[in-house]
């Protein structure tokens, strides 16, 4: 042993303690500002940062942490941060803080120097997070979908084609005599009354009523001249008759089927009412079918939502997940049999908790005040509980409870980080009355309203039980103002659109395994926009059709007469032959049925005549026979 | 110039009046130095034995700086051995839970596989290197020293300056 070298070791050990005592801020600081730069992605500067060996404290002072999306604002800032480790569980390693007070915090201060770090920082902190399982790119896609959405707005840009159709309609243009339907159809029916007149003329014609007439009169004639003198006579009398009967029914055959062509004829002509009845039909077609060129079409807004709101929810989203990826990474679930391992230099730490003992790291309580907003802060209160490094082994959930009013304004937030048992389960919970909705981030452009009076109230849970992601937000915005009128017409329009709009409700979601996402963003402005498109276009369009409407009347006025002309001379025509022809022939059947009769009379007649000549003669005959005693059995 | 001057300290150290065993105990606590990812805690314990005990400084840091470069090929080796002993060797555990529970010991970090597992190599090494080192430095005082000392590169060694205040202070 050499015990000279005693001294001279115990005094080299003790100044390099010292050393690292002295230099123990300067090291924690560079510690702290180079982590929170990793985490955050942006600069985070230290006020000072103190510790004390009498009671083991650290105390920080203005921490910064800059926004990585807007460089000259701060994410956060913290005014004063105090806590002490406890001295025994040092000994063993242990970081046991009981309680930590965070006071001061302020969100979305500005910053007089820009936040973004160095290029060359980032690419290193990138490469570094990459190495260690931090990044985030888990979402990107989400990200890339968002702001493709954002940067077309398709809807909108379809106003301008509707504002160009509308101011390139011509009525001349739009209603073209050829195109006309009707008209055509108005043709047809005009040569369809030709057809059919010829149709029913023929028809008259095949009846053949001429000879048939001929016969009857012929027949009429010999009965005309007959003359009943004699038997003889009777006899051809009878033929006559015969031949009148013979006739006759021939005439009452042809007359019953003029009769029933009669009836067809006015079914087929059809009424005036009708046909007038029809013409209008073609006319509203024709209306219809012109009008329909002129229709708006179908507005779909489904992308406006997503446009607006999307890209900003998926940001949200993204970076509650990313935190609670860093809480999963740091503060593990497991099995409780299962071993704690940890990537450490370039091996692996391997963690042997004992049960009832500390885990190696664990803040109890941290204590937190401050306030949310710049314009009109909204300061709040709440603490957080235990944070530590083995959950599996102190058995509780992290815990967040923040609350603050002020007047209107109220803000909740409430979390639970449970990783004490192998399948993690983390929620976020906010509700946040009051917000003024240009802090939202949304994105800003000329065909969107101004937010700058607005105010929000959001709702929004950020769920992940195991690997499965579950996130929900409605957020109303409360007087969304158009902007100032603009020389541009489409955006003039878009400002109409927007004017007046009490009210935005958005209720976005995001659904699913981490590596399948579903996101849906949905919201009252479409239903909105749809309306007050069709309100806007819909009196213009309307006066369209009032032209549309009397243009075809006046097109097709001349050929509906036409056909009405056509119609009616026809119908009257045929109908009027076949009246003409019905008359005679009745006439015909009537002549002969009287002459028939006539004839029989006279036989009639001529008979009895006989018949008494005939008894007079036999009378006669007979009193010269029987004298004196016949004319006493007659008189008897 | 920097190896040149290692080189020449080595043959100084050869050459000295220092025991073989005091050198050779150097050559194998630098095994200790050079292999082990020391923690503080760690390195101060090594460093104070090293101080207490009669063993070479120089000998033990140019083995350290030796095994330093050879740490870099035996690493992954390390963490192989030291995850087989932290792990796999369910046996052990009650051991490692109570070592990591006791006072300063974590502060050892030797319950990370890579310091476990070098920790253990250079003890595996440790003796072997010694009895090596002892041996090679009693050959070469016996049997190499003249010849070296007749060496060239000796000769204009011994010429420079450094050689000459060591000379005197020898």
């Amino acid at each position: 042993m050499r015990w000279k070298f005693l001294l001279p070791a115990l005094a080299i050990i003790f100044l390099i303690t010292l050393f690292n005592i002295l230099l123990l801020d300067i090291l924690l600081k560079k510690s702290l500002v180079a982590s929170g730069e990793m985490i955050f992605g942006a600069k985070v500067d230290v006020g000072s940062l103190k510790t004390k060996f009498r009671n083991l404290s650290v105390g920080i002072s203005n921490l910064q942490v800059a926004d990585k999306n807007d460089p000259w604002k701060n994410l956060f800032e913290i005014s004063d941060i105090r806590f002490a480790v406890k001295p025994v569980p040092l000994l063993s390693k242990k970081f046991i803080i009981e309680e930590m007070s965070v006071e001061g915090i302020k969100t979305g201060t500005p910053r007089k120097t820009s936040g973004a770090l160095a290029p060359k920082k980032v690419v290193q902190i990138e490469k570094k997070k990459k190495k260690q399982g931090l990044t985030s790119e888990l979402y990107g896609k989400l990200k890339k979908k968002a702001e493709s959405e954002i940067a077309s707005l398709p809807a909108l840009s379809k106003i301008k084609s509707y504002e160009k159709e509308i101011k390139e309609i011509s009525i001349d243009k739009v209603v073209k005599f050829d195109e006309l339907g009707s008209v055509k159809e108005m043709d047809a029916l005009k040569e369809s009354y030709s057809q059919k007149y010829s149709h029913y003329e023929t028809k008259l014609s095949d009846l053949k009523l001429s000879p048939q007439l001929a016969a009857a009169e012929s027949a009429l004639q010999m009965a005309r001249q007959i003359k009943i003198q004699d038997a003889k006579d009777i006899e051809n009398a009878k033929q006559v008759i015969n031949e009148l009967n013979r006739s006759k029914q021939e005439l009452e055959k042809s007359y019953l089927e003029i009769m029933q062509i009669s009836d067809s004829i006015s079914v087929d002509f059809g009424s005036e009412k009708n046909l007038l009845g029809r013409l209008n039909e073609l006319k509203e077609k024709d209306y219809r079918a012109f009008a329909d060129k002129l229709k708006l079409p179908p507005v779909s807004f489904g992308n406006i939502s997503e446009a607006i709101f999307g890209r900003v929810w998926i940001e949200r989203v993204n970076n509650v997940m990313y935190y609670i990826h860093l809480a999963r990474k740091y503060m593990p679930a497991r099995k409780k049999e299962e071993k704690v391992v940890r990537k450490r230099l370039r091996g692996t730490d391997v963690i042997f908790p004992k049960k009832g003992t500390s885990p190696d790291f664990l803040i109890k309580k941290i204590s937190l005040s401050g306030a949310f907003g710049q314009e009109e802060p909204l300061g709040f209160i709440g603490e957080v509980t235990d944070i530590t490094s083995e959950p599996v082994l102190l058995g509780r959930p992290m815990l967040v409870d923040i609350k603050g009013y002020k007047g209107k304004k109220k803000i909740e937030i409430s979390a639970k980080l449970d990783h004490t048992q192998s399948t993690p389960y983390d929620s976020l919970n906010i509700s946040y009355i009051g917000l003024e909705s240009k802090s939202l981030g949304l994105p800003s452009s000329d065909y969107l309203p101004s937010f700058e009076k607005s105010n929000s109230r959001i709702s929004a849970k950020f769920v992940k039980d195991g690997d499965i992601i579950d996130c929900g937000l409605n957020l109303t915005m409360d007087e969304v103002s158009a902007r100032a009128p603009e020389d541009d017409e489409v955006k003039e329009i878009v400002k109409n659109l927007w004017s007046g709009m009490d009210a935005i409700n958005i209720d976005a979601r995001v659904l699913g395994p981490s590596d399948n996402l579903k996101v849906s963003v949905n919201s009252n402005i479409e239903k909105i926009f749809s309306k007050r498109l069709k309100a806007l276009f819909g009196e213009k369009i309307a006066e369209f059709h009032k032209k549309i409407r009397a243009e075809i009347v006046r097109l097709t006025n001349e050929k509906k007469n036409e056909v009405m002309k056509e119609f009616n001379s026809k119908k009257e025509s045929v109908q009027k032959q076949y009246i003409d022809k019905q008359k005679e022939v009745r006439s015909r059947i009537d002549e002969s049925k009287a002459k028939v009769e006539e004839i029989e009379n006279r036989i009639k007649e001529y008979v009895e005549i006989e018949k008494k000549k005939a008894e007079e003669e036999l009378k006669k005959k007979i009193g010269e026979k029987l004298p004196g005693k016949l004319p006493e059995v007659f008189r008897k | 110039m920097f190896w040149l001057k290692i080189i020449q300290k080595i043959i100084r150290l050869l050459h000295s009046e220092i025991s073989p065993s005091e050198i050779a105990a150097g050559v194998a606590f630098g095994v200790i130095l050079g292999l082990v990812p020391l923690s503080l805690v760690l390195g101060i314990f090594v460093f104070l034995l090293i101080f207490l005990l009669k063993v070479n400084i120089g000998a033990a840091l140019f083995s350290a700086l030796l095994f330093k470069l050879v740490a870099y090929f035996a690493d992954p080796l390390a963490d192989i051995f030291g995850y087989a002993l932290l792990v796999d060797a369910r046996l052990l555990a009650p051991f490692w839970s109570y070592l990591y529970n006791l006072p300063i010991v974590p502060f050892t970090r030797f319950n990370n596989t890579v310091v476990l597992g070098s920790i253990l190599i250079s003890i595996i090494l440790f003796v072997p290197v010694y009895l090596l080192a002892k041996k090679f430095i009693i050959y070469y005082r016996t049997n190499l020293k003249t010849k070296v000392e007749k060496l060239k590169i000796v000769k204009v060694l011994k010429l420079t300056k450094i050689y000459g205040i060591y000379d005197k202070l020898k």
